[in-house]
């Protein structure tokens, strides 16, 4: 599916990303672990085309990324990022219009089973039904890689219960999920794949369930190590 | 790019509804004093008219430039840059949506403009005349001749002229928020950047004219038009060129 070579980034001088290379395959769901600055947004904005790596390849079903993978590939920014005039029914028609994969009846139940209504502005949303907007509208294409950026950032636990078990439900079949986070413990129960970055690089990853066996450490005492 | 230009119009339509009210509002003051005699408030209203045509050139230039800085500068740029377009089809649905935009307020206010003399001709003859001699006097003084034909070589050219200023601010803000991101007092930076891109492109200007033998008023509005394209084209393609390297949202 998605195939990294190589990649780098650089910002004046320092590496964002230096020399990440990883396969995403379809049907799993990826944690991408590191704290703030190790490079975790950085890879998914170059994964998502929205920045351009200085160097290495990436590609999406041999395909570079650019603008048709984006036809294929669900971002989602962490930041609140719709436009304040909308409202959250325009937010719906606003992905209707650009993308093709994208399902407006599941948009509509995504919306109601959050709690939230079309009439909605953005602009006097919380950050928890932000969270839940971003989430389900990028839930509702039918894509296949969702690429989530700190999804459960700034959010209450129930909230994040919520949008761990939307992702769970609402991913379409056989596409894969990256989720990026630092909230570890949130992570380990759904992921099967864990990737840890650190500075810029990957140091670590693999099935979570063999990391278990083969060290016999949950990933979050390995995320300790790494990082502690 | 259809739907990038609905969405360009979208969040640009404040200031057109707003322009458009005020419009309304002094034709309406304006066609009142007109048939109630009142032709001191009438001479007001069509002066605040022919006011609200220039600003309307620059209002509606402002807010293109604003908004592609807020799309390049706001997290609400994903919204923008997360479609499947690439950079040249979205910087070409922006201009694209400035050049109609323009060209829409030069229709109506030319549209208005028009009936607006046609009346007071029709009410008031003795102006007429006024304005036949004030032709003959810049066709004496100038040798310019003002027929349809100079009128249309220079609403062309102004049009071109606005695109290629908008397109100028687009590359400079691009500059700015990239390659010298890293710098402060970013409006200032983007400031003399565009001063310099048009210092040198009428530079040119004046050069290229220099060697042609421009000898009619209209010719001369024709080859600044011509120009102002060839700069807006550049200032377009190395906006694209750039923003494919160096975009970071």
């Amino acid at each position: 599916m998605l195939d990294c070579v190589n990649i780098e980034k650089r910002y004046g001088g320092k590496f964002a990303v230096n020399g990440v290379s990883v396969r995403i395959e379809d049907a799993h769901i990826y944690g991408l672990l590191g704290p703030n600055g190790s490079g975790k947004s950085t890879w998914m904005k170059m994964a998502a085309g929205l920045i351009v790596p200085d160097d290495g390849q990436m590609t999406l079903d041999g395909i570079k990324i650019g603008a048709e993978t984006k036809r294929h590939i669900a971002y989602m920014p962490t930041e609140g990022y719709f436009y304040s005039y909308m409202k959250i029914k325009d937010v719906g028609r606003y992905y209707q219009d650009f993308f093709d994969d994208f399902d407006a009846q599941q948009f509509e139940k995504l919306i109601a089973d959050m709690d939230l209504e079309m009439n909605m502005k953005v602009r006097n949303l919380s950050s928890g039904m932000m969270a839940k907007l971003k989430i389900a509208v990028t839930l509702s294409r039918k894509a296949e890689l969702y690429l989530l950026d700190e999804p459960l950032n700034g959010i209450d636990l129930l909230a994040r219960d919520e949008v761990v078990n939307t992702i769970l439900t609402n991913m379409s079949d056989n596409a894969s999920v990256v989720i990026s986070s630092h909230l570890v413990e949130e992570l380990e129960r759904i992921i099967d794949k864990a990737i840890f970055m650190k500075e810029g690089q990957i140091v670590l990853m693999g099935d979570v369930e063999e990391i278990r066996q083969e060290r016999g450490e949950s990933v979050v005492d390995l995320y300790r190590q790494i990082y502690g | 790019m259809l739907k990038l230009m609905k969405y360009e119009l979208i969040k640009q339509r404040t200031s057109k509804v707003i322009i458009g009210a005020i419009l309304a509002l002094l034709e309406v003051v304006f066609l009142a004093s007109m048939l109630l005699g009142k032709e001191e408030i009438m001479a007001i209203a069509a002066g605040m008219l022919a006011f609200l045509a220039s600003v309307t050139f620059v209002i509606v230039g402002l807010e293109e430039i604003i908004t592609y800085y807020h799309d390049i500068r706001d997290k609400s740029g994903y919204m923008l840059f997360m479609t499947p377009h690439n950079v040249y089809t979205i910087m070409g649905s922006k201009i694209l949506t400035g050049f109609l935009s323009i060209v829409a307020a030069v229709v109506v206010f030319g549209i208005v403009g028009f009936a607006d003399v046609t009346l007071v001709f029709a009410r008031y003859g003795e102006l007429k005349s006024f304005f036949n001699w004030m032709q003959e006097f810049v066709s004496i003084n100038w040798q310019v001749n003002i027929d349809v034909g100079l009128i249309t070589a220079s609403v062309i050219q102004t049009i071109f002229s606005w695109v290629g200023m908008v397109t100028s601010a687009f590359l400079a803000i691009t500059l700015c928020m990239t390659i010298f991101s890293g710098m402060r007092v970013k409006g200032v930076i983007i400031f003399v950047i565009y001063c310099v891109l048009n210092i040198a492109f009428n530079i040119v200007v004046v050069q290229v004219g220099n060697w042609l033998d421009i000898s009619t008023a209209t010719s001369l509005m024709a080859y600044m038009a011509v120009l102002s394209v060839v700069f807006a084209g550049a200032c377009y393609a190395a906006t694209g060129y750039i923003l494919n390297k160096e975009l970071s949202l």
